[in-house]
This record gives structure tokens, sequence and C-alpha cells, in this order.
């Protein structure tokens, strides 16, 4: 079988070094999957970039609504892509009021549910992710049911002030209400489960399928001597066995494609750029750069539709991140989301919100560059820039701040300011994603209804 | 309710009061009751964390991979560790790379260590034995019969597939090493009158101590059955704290008790502000903590060694960062202190650092510090609209931080947290955010003098040791509960008091000594209590 990925030849033996050999899972671009599973040819993506700590209010929202808007301060770092968004006014989470000021409010940002309060026992976020709920429906057109991405590990510890795990503030995509789904935090690693897979013989496959099925007979003879409570746990090992089998699957039903030249050219530049990041120790700490790699490699994963679903997190819950790399903040970003109303501390945290506003500016364009069917992958796409409370200061989840961008495939109508009802719930905007994304879903978490972002 | 009889708290005043035999009698009455008390069923299934993985990799391969560049980190759980069994998650990501992983392991591993492969395909029984040993070694148990057989069957099969027999061979081994029965701990225990059985037991032992899998010996003792036996246990615990291997005490469990883990993950002082903090700087104090936690397990010393000492752990830059001089080279060495504000945890730049914010102390978070990890008595959250202080003490107005702190306190809601809080994290204002002493912060002289709640007074580090020391019940208290959770993966169960009321007076009657605290965490009946169906309902 050819390979259906074809990195130039020097990036290949570059890597060689580094390369991983995955043996499970190597799998590429299939032509026709979608239509196989009953999903539109023109595939639609679903990305949520997540910011902690919220948003400096007054700098946030557009002044007026509908097409009439200005940018305010806060997405003034929009301007070149006004026509492809949509800035969401007066939703709110009901599942994130009361609870802790920030970990109820981040895992459930996309679930709708109000997590367990638990430092561990019987964790449970109550609810499966927007983000996951779509995975499941699609994952088996791309190699990668969905990829969760983020800038910072996951927090340790635990908040003995509100009794809960700081895990909790780590993850906002949970494939079941008792499993967070782990976030890549380096992105060479991501380069390599996507790129960097070698295509797959039909012997390799079998060995592969008969390593699985030794793993799974051991796992199952294992579950039969175990109590309730321990099967559980042990599910969680099955079900990834499943997620590796799924893959394998993949594999073997994928024909390989020629990636587009755009594509080809994108992944060696990006390969050169994240071995130069790494390479050096001075530059680690350029977390812009570290968000751009993570964003480039994800707009090249949708380009190749290696996934069409992904989370990335620009930090945890509670981050105090030192944004003292920006003209005129000196600290950190949770000091400064603690603002008490002083005009310096709020100026602070809006260049901080801004930065954050600019990354994802950046992936728009990333985006925007890929043609697709005519258009652009920003046009397949759907893009949400969130948090989970609005006033860093009160931790209220009212009026979330939301920016929703791409055009769905021409199912989102952008450019506009909406402005819904007060307290319009958050998942009526999860629900009219998941639709849009081909999932005939009734209701999701509290939901009333579809938002009409169409 | 248990807890607060025998404190006195209960019954209240207006009842009739108990005699002193009528409490113990109740208390113990009580501690039957628990004891006998259905318990709600636990997730006891603890997939390695990635320390531990990498560590039982490297004893049995002898091979040392980064693995935390592949493995997602592990969250907390519990009482705040990594090991807490319901918070270790498993996902397709994970078994991906636990299979590449054991690929590269097999790939890295010298030929003796994985077995008759080297010259075509071995005898059977030869191969099917040296699986039976080394199948023990890596899933910690004895293999059941017909186990070894099934995995050679399995390695033929692979050669029939179309592998080279080398390569089905070690193919077979990795997908051995990512069997849940090698991920996973307490799976298969064999049991004794309710009790773990030999080989659970040392597999607990040997991640409680080392965080890693039980050596020859330990396995051996396991074997004989004096591991079950009380001066066989005692034996075990006392070689096992003297082995090297135990700095995982200090660089596991201390580091996250402490919370100067920090250092290797969110801890981020400003580069403009402390050039010198470098990366071999932040390893340097993160070694002194965790070496100097593993020392006072391997030498038997007293706890109260934390609270302070006249001793720890140097290199020649985390010495020329404390301005102690005579300390050349990159390597970690105990020196003698003769400045007694250094000595023990609260003058380590490890805990210091992870209590400070990029740019300035934080004399709450701190007195915050001390108060949880050190005593046990967490204050309660801030109300959500809590303000903040400025992220930069080097501050357009004229206050020092301390006068800020003041004016907040002001607030009658704020008051009876930072009344506590406040004063302990002010006796340390003379160490600056990365740990260095100074007598000023941005021209404003440090003032370490502070007052309790309690009315006493402290002036600085050292008299907060002193005062700390006076606090020595609570503090060992406190670390004998984190260290029996570490133990157990688990946070406490009401049912688990008696055990840690147990643990801590043999603690205390041995002055402190930490090999007397290990050896009752692991001679307790919480650690020893049988995993599995055999006391869960199904």
């Amino acid at each position: 079988m050819a390979r259906s990925l074809r990195l130039s030849r020097r990036s290949l033996l570059r890597g060689a070094g580094a390369a991983i050999a995955l043996p499970w899972l190597e799998a590429m671009l299939p032509r026709g999957a979608g239509a196989a599973a009953g999903i539109p040819i023109a595939p639609r993506r679903l990305a949520v970039l997540y910011m902690p700590n919220g948003v400096n209010e007054a700098a946030w929202s557009p002044a007026a609504s509908g097409s009439n808007f200005e940018l305010s301060p806060a997405l003034a770092p929009l301007a070149a892509l006004k026509s492809e968004i949509l800035v969401l006014k007066n939703l709110w989470n009901r599942g994130a009021r009361g609870g802790d000021g920030h970990y109820v409010k981040t895992a459930g940002f996309l679930t709708g549910a109000t997590i367990a309060q638990t430092t561990g026992r019987e964790l449970d976020a109550r609810g499966v992710s927007m983000d996951q709920v779509a995975a499941a429906a699609l994952g088996a057109a791309t190699p990668l049911p969905s990829l969760e991405l983020s800038v910072d590990p996951v927090t340790a510890g635990i908040d003995v002030n509100v009794n809960y795990t700081r895990l909790y503030g780590s993850y906002i995509s949970w494939s079941a209400p008792t499993t967070p789904l782990p976030r890549e935090t380096d992105p060479r690693r991501v380069f390599d489960r996507v790129f960097r897979v070698p295509a797959p013989t039909a012997s390799a496959l079998a060995v592969e399928r008969s390593v699985l099925d030794l793993v799974e007979d051991d796992a199952r003879r294992l579950s039969a001597r175990l109590g309730r409570a321990d099967r559980a746990k042990l599910g969680e090992y099955l079900e990834a066995v499943r997620g590796v089998e799924r893959r394998l699957e993949f594999a073997e039903a994928a024909r390989s494609r020629e990636p587009s030249p755009a594509v080809a050219r994108e992944a060696d530049a990006l390969c050169e750029r994240a071995a130069a990041h790494f390479a050096d120790p001075a530059r680690q700490g350029d977390v812009t750069e570290r968000v751009r790699l993570f964003l480039d490699l994800l707009a090249l994963a949708f380009a190749a539709d290696a996934t069409r679903v992904a989370t990335f997190m620009l930090g945890n819950a509670v981050s105090g991140r030192n944004f003292s790399f920006l003209e005129g903040v000196k600290g950190g970003f949770h000091e400064f989301s603690h603002h008490e109303g002083d005009a310096a501390k709020l100026d602070a945290y809006l260049r901080i919100n801004r930065w954050h506003v600019e990354q994802y500016a950046y992936f728009l364009e990333r985006l925007r560059s890929f043609d697709e069917g005519g258009g652009s992958l920003l046009d397949q796409s759907m893009v949400l820039l969130g948090a989970g409370l609005r006033d860093g200061n009160r931790h209220d989840p009212h009026d979330l701040p939301l920016v929703l961008a791409g055009r769905g495939g021409g199912s989102v109508a952008a450019g506009r300011h909406l402005v819904a009802k007060p307290d319009t719930p958050l998942c009526n905007l999860h629900l009219a994603l998941l639709r849009r994304m081909g999932i005939a879903a009734e209701s999701f978490g509290d939901s009333t209804g579809e938002l009409a972002i169409g | 309710m248990r807890d607060r009889v025998r404190a006195g708290d209960m019954p209240p005043p207006s009842a009739p009061p108990l005699s002193a035999g009528e409490r113990e009698a109740l208390v113990r009455s009580l501690d039957l009751l628990l004891a006998a008390a259905p318990r709600a069923p636990r997730v006891r299934l603890r997939r390695l964390t990635r320390l531990e993985y990498r560590n039982t990799l490297r004893e049995l391969l002898g091979v040392d991979l980064a693995v935390e560049e592949l493995l997602p980190a592990d969250g907390s759980g519990g009482a705040g560790f990594d090991n807490n069994a319901e918070t270790l998650f498993f996902s397709t990501l994970a078994l991906e790379r636990y299979a590449a992983l054991a690929v590269q392991a097999m790939a890295a591993a010298k030929p003796e260590q994985i077995g008759p492969v080297c010259d075509g395909e071995p005898a059977p029984e030869v191969a099917v034995a040296w699986l039976r040993e080394f199948g023990a070694r890596a899933l910690r148990r004895p293999l059941e019969a017909g186990e070894a057989e099934t995995w050679f069957e399995s390695s033929r099969a692979l050669t029939q597939a179309g592998l080279e027999p080398d390569e089905a061979w070690r193919r077979t081994l990795a997908a051995l090493l990512s069997t849940s029965d090698f991920l996973y701990r307490g799976g298969r225990g064999g049991c004794d009158q309710g009790r773990a059985g030999a080989f659970p037991l040392a597999e607990r032992l040997s991640y409680f101590l080392w965080a890693g899998p039980p050596d020859a010996e330990l396995a051996a003792a396991a074997a004989s059955g004096r591991l079950q036996e009380p001066a066989g246990l005692r034996a075990q615990v006392d070689r096992m704290r003297q082995d090297p291997r135990a700095l995982a005490l200090g660089e596991s469990f201390a580091a996250q008790w402490l919370e100067f883990e920090r250092l290797r993950t969110t801890c981020e002082p400003d580069g403009g502000r402390f050039p010198t903090y470098t990366p071999a700087l932040s390893a340097a104090m993160f070694g002194e903590a965790a070496q100097f936690f593993a020392a006072l397990a391997r030498e038997d010393r007293s706890a109260l060694e934390l609270l302070d000492a006249d001793w720890t752990y140097l290199n020649e830059e985390l010495a020329r960062h404390y301005g102690i001089e005579g300390v050349a080279g990159a390597e970690l060495r105990p020196v003698t202190l003769v400045d007694r504000r250094r000595g023990g945890v609260l003058g380590m730049a490890a805990v210091l650092t992870a209590t400070s914010y990029p740019l300035r102390t934080s004399p709450v978070l701190r007195g915050k510090w001390v108060l949880d990890a050190l005593l046990g008595a967490p204050p309660p959250p801030p109300p959500l609209d809590a303000g903040r202080l400025p992220a930069d003490s080097k501050h357009k107005d004229d206050l020092s931080l301390r006068a800020r702190l003041e004016a907040h306190r002001a607030r009658p809601e704020c008051a009876a947290c930072h009344e506590k809080m406040d004063p302990l994290g002010f006796a340390l204002e003379n160490f600056d955010p990365i740990g260095r002493w100074r007598d000023a912060d941005a021209d404003h002289p440090i003032d370490a003098a502070a007052r309790l709640p309690t009315g006493e007074a402290i002036d600085g580090p050292v008299e907060l040791k002193r005062l700390l020391r006076q606090r020595a019940g609570a503090f060992a208290g406190r670390l004998a509960e984190k260290l029996f959770c570490y133990a157990l993966g688990r946070d406490l169960d009401p049912a688990d008091a008696p055990a840690l009321e147990r643990i801590v007076a043999e603690f205390a009657a041995a002055d402190y000594r930490m090999g007397e605290l290990l050896a009752a965490i692991a001679a307790s009946e919480p650690f020893r209590r049988a995993d599995g169906p055999a006391w869960e309902d199904y």
C-alpha cells in the first residue's frame, strides 16, 4: 500500500530518529469514507478554543447588534475577519452556576452539566461534551475521531478551598461522564500521530489485530474477576481497545490519496518550525509560538481531513500564566482577572484577552488559506472561541464571552453580533453546532431549542 | 462523630458529660461498628502512574525511556496524589502510546533481558519456562497455569502471520507489556482470609516505597511467606527505605504533598526579574527538597526535621542562591547549616518559589500552605468576588505589599481567615519569590513580625519554625494522614480512622522517626486488606 500522505524525503529522514513506530494505527485520508457513513461529501469541521479566567467584560461585547457593529477593543484583532465571525451575546451555562469559580465552569463548558463536587471519588462530569458527541458520530470517517490539545499539562493537586480535584479545570472534553480525554501538550507528538504514520501492509495489519486480540482477551479475563467499581474502571481500557480497533478498521478500508501539494508543503515547514522551537531552550518559554504550532497543526489536520473535531485549551482553569511578555502587562493571568474594578488591572486583563483573540484570529486566517470545495477551509468550519465564565472578578456564567467563526459549509450566517434573549442556554448553541455537523440530536444538555446562528 | 466524641467536642456541654472511661468505651464500640459497616465499593484497580510505569519498565528491561514525552500527564485526586485509583484514566491515545513504548522498550532491551530469541525459534519448553519467569516479574505475581503457554502460542501465531521469530517474540512481549494486567495493579489479588495475598502485598509495598515494582528479594520474601509475618514485613520496609529507589518518596510523595512538584509544571518566576532562576537552579531546588525527605526515611530520622534542621542538600548553584559559601560542583550533597534561617522545608527555595507568584511573594499563599500542607487545617474558600493584590510588588502607588494586605483584612468577611493565614506568611517575607533572603522589597523594609489569633507573636522564619515545632502533633498527624493516603492510592473513609489513629500513635511513640511511620502504614489493616470481590459487593 502506498503512503497516503507524502512528506518530503528530507523531512522523513530528519524525523526518522524521532519517529515512533505506532504499531496499531496507520491510516490516512480515505476518499468517500464519509459518504459511506452517510455524511456529506464536503465535510464540516468543528473546533473549540477555550480561554481560562474569563474576560474584561466592558471591553468584550460590541455595542451594536446585527451586521452593523463595531468590533470591541478585545475583539479588535478580528478586524480582517469581521465578515467571518458571529459574536454571541447573552448565552449562559445554567449547569455551571454555583459550585466554585472555575472548575464547574471549565469541565461543564461543553457538557452543560454540573460536575460532582469531589476530589476524586466518584468523579463525574455528569455529561458527555458536545465535541465528543460529534466525534462519536463522525469519528469513523477520519483517521482520528477527534483531537484534544492544550498548552498546559494537567494541573496537579486538589483545591482544598473548594473541594474539587484540579483536574476538573484541565478538561473540557469528556468522552463519558467519568472519563476526561487526555490532551496533547507537545505539538511534535500530535504531528507524529497525525502525519508520521507508516502505511500498513496487509500482514502488518494482521499482526496488529492479533496483538489487539491478545490484550483484549487478557483484559476480559481480568474483568471477570473484578468487583463492580473496578470492572467499570477497566471499562476504560476495553473502550480504548475498541478505539484502536476502529483505527485498524479505518486503515484497512482506507484507500490512498495524495495530499494536496499545499498540505504537504505546510507539513514540511511545520515540522521544521517545531524542531527549531524545541531545539532551543531559550525559545521554549515562547507560549505564543507554541500555541501557533498547535494551531498550524490543527489547521493542517483539518485540511488533510485527518479529523473533523478538535478542542484546544489555551490554558487550564485558574491559569496563572505569566503574561509579562505582553506590553503593559506585569504579572499572571489569574491575578489580573481579579481586577476589583481597578483601571490598571482591567487594562492588563484586556491585553491578555486580546492576546487570546489574536491567536484565534491567527487560526482563522490559517483555515482561510486552504482552498476546499471552491471556497476556503474556513467556510467549511465552525470555530468557537469562548470561556466558561464572563467577568473573572465575579466568576459568573451568565452572558459568556463567545465568538463563532466560519460558515459551517454555508449553514452559519456570519458577520453579525447576535444578541440572544437574556439567559439563553449555552446548550442551544451546542445543539446548533451538533446539528450542523450532521447529528440529528433532539436536544443537548439544558437546550430549549436551536440557537439561530444560520 | 467518632472523632468529635474522642476529641471531647461531643456530647455537647448541654448534655451529661462522659467519664474518660466511658468516652474510651464509646469510641471503641464505634470503631467496631465502623469496621463492620458495609463499605461502598471503591475502585482499587490502579493504572500505573507515568512515574511508576517508567520505573517498572526500567527495572524489568534495564531500559529507561522518557515516557513523559509520550504519555498524557496524570491529574490528582483523593488526598491530592496522582496515584489515586479513581482519577487514573485510560484512553485510546494512552493505549496507542503504551503499545508504542512497549515496542520501543523491546527494541532497546539487551538480548539477555528478553530471553531465548536470538538464534531462531527456541524450544517450546525453554521458551515457556523463560516466559513464566519473565511474566512473574512483569506482572508482579506468579503466572497462573497455562498463561505462559498462551503467550508462547501467541508468539508462534505471529510467526505464522509472517513475522520473523525474533520479531514475533518481541511483539509478544510488547503485547504483554500493553495488557491491563501489566498497566494496572491491584487486579488479581490472591486472598488470604480477607488480607492481600503475599504478591499483591509485595506489589503494594514496592509502589508505596519505590514507585516501582518489587525486586527479587521482595518477591522472594513474598514467595516464602515471610512477607506476611510482621517481622518479615518490617524487615522489608527497613531494607527498602534504605534503597536508592526510595528517593521516590521525596520525588513523588513529598513533591505532591508539599506541592513543590509545581516547579516542574506551572511555576514560572518572571525571567526578566529573576534571571538566575535557570532550569538547573530549579532542578537543584526540587532535588534539595526531595533528597532531604528521602534522607529522613533512609536514615530513620525524625520527621520534625522537616520543620527545622541544621542540614540540607545543596549544590554550588543553590548554595550561591542561599548565600552559603564553600559548596563546589553540580552534585547535591548534605551540607551542615550554620545559619538557621534555612533548614527545614520553610527555608527551602522549592517551597518558597512554589508558593509565590511570578513577580511577587504571597503571604496569603504561603500562610495557606502552612495551614494546609503542614498543619492539616486549610482555611475555607474566599468569597467569589474576593479581591487580589497587584501582580507585581513593584507597584506604582507607594504601599508595601503588607500594608495592602492589611487593608484587605479590614473587610470583616475576609478577616477571620486572613488573620490565620497572613501572619504565617508574613514571617516568611524575608524570602523573595524564588526563595532568596532579602531585607527589603521594592524599597520597603521587610517587616516579618506578626501576631496569630492565639495571641502568639512571631518575627521571621526562626520564630515561625519554633512555633510549628510546638505544634508537632498536628504536623505529624498531617504527614501521617497524607502518607497513608498516598500508600493506599485513595482518600480515607471514616472506617479508616482507627487505623490512622494507631499509625499516628506509633509514630509519636517513636519520636516521629520516619522508619516507624512507614512500617506502621505498611502493617495497617487498610494497607493489607485484600483487593477485589472478597469484600466488595458484586
